[in-house]
């Protein structure tokens, strides 16, 4: 659809219930009159207008649900990467699995890509959310260094901190 | 005797005799507070203390609970920003959401 038309449909919208649509008409003639060039494409058309508005209406209501929930999953998605790598490295019964420094490496690069993708997905009119992402990166990366230098973590702190990390994420997520 | 008390009491030396009451009365007041993110960090610190008492995790892992959780606190001053700057976007994207699927498809009803 042509962008004059994206206009005469929302100047039509807007119009139609603020002024009669005979009001409208006479503005546009008169605007004409004075200069030609102006509103040349604007004259009311028996366009189907109501199909053309729904889809426009469906069109706002699918961005304004997709910015809400989309923020929302990103930061469940990265609780449960971070719940899941406290769950890999956690000692359990038995022999321990023997250490694979490049396994680790390469589950750390790939979480802390996670992290980086959903900071930078963030929109700029909520600061406090690309900064609370920015927090979640660091809380990660030191439990990153902690495996590192353990190779495994005790039940306990495995316990301990996967309830520290449910209420970093609850403040976000509000659950 | 509460368990933190019991974890306490391994403490024999005088010098921090108040520091431990004072953090257990911190601990109280923390457990106390109207604060919901306040009363679950002092009943997460007592926790670790009664489990590194128990040998249930090493100094470094209680020391990595101690540095995360300021970060956590951190993220709980941040989420009182993001409360203030979602009543923004509730003015802004929500009132352009809420006239997309409640008022608009009204509207076109009406005017149809």
């Amino acid at each position: 659809m042509r962008t004059v038309d994206n206009y005469r449909l929302t100047l039509e919208l807007l119009l139609n219930k603020t002024f009669p649509l005979r009001s409208l008409s006479e503005l546009i003639q008169t605007i004409n009159l004075l200069n030609p060039s102006m509103f040349k494409h604007f004259r009311l058309s028996a366009a189907p207008r109501g199909i053309i508005v729904c889809a426009i209406a469906l069109s706002l209501c699918a961005c304004a649900t997709m910015t809400k929930s989309s923020s929302q999953v990103r930061v469940q998605q990265l609780e449960t990467a971070q719940l899941a790598f406290i769950d890999n490295h956690t000692r359990t019964e038995g022999t321990p699995a023997p250490w694979d420094q490049a396994s680790f490496d390469s589950e750390v690069a790939k979480i802390t890509q996670q992290f980086t993708e959903a900071e930078a997905a963030e929109s700029k009119a909520v600061p406090a959310r690309k900064e609370f992402i920015k927090n979640c990166a660091d809380l990660f990366q030191r439990d990153a260094a902690l495996v590192r230098k353990q190779h495994s973590l005790s039940p306990s702190f495995a316990a301990n901190k996967k309830k520290q990390i449910e209420q970093n994420y609850n403040l976000f997520l509000g659950h | 005797m509460s368990k933190l008390q019991d974890a306490l009491q391994q403490i024999k030396d005088p010098t921090v005799a108040d520091a431990k009451t004072q953090f257990e009365q911190l601990i109280n007041e923390g457990k106390a507070a109207s604060q919901v993110f306040i009363q679950s960090s002092a009943q997460q610190l007592e926790q670790w203390v009664i489990d590194v008492s128990n040998k249930k995790m090493t100094k470094d892992e209680f020391d990595s609970l101690v540095s995360s959780q300021t970060i956590v606190a951190k993220n709980f001053v941040a989420s009182q920003a993001l409360a203030a700057q979602e009543r923004a976007e509730k003015l802004t994207i929500n009132a352009l959401e809420l006239a997309a699927t409640k008022i608009v498809p009204v509207l076109i009803a009406a005017v149809l």
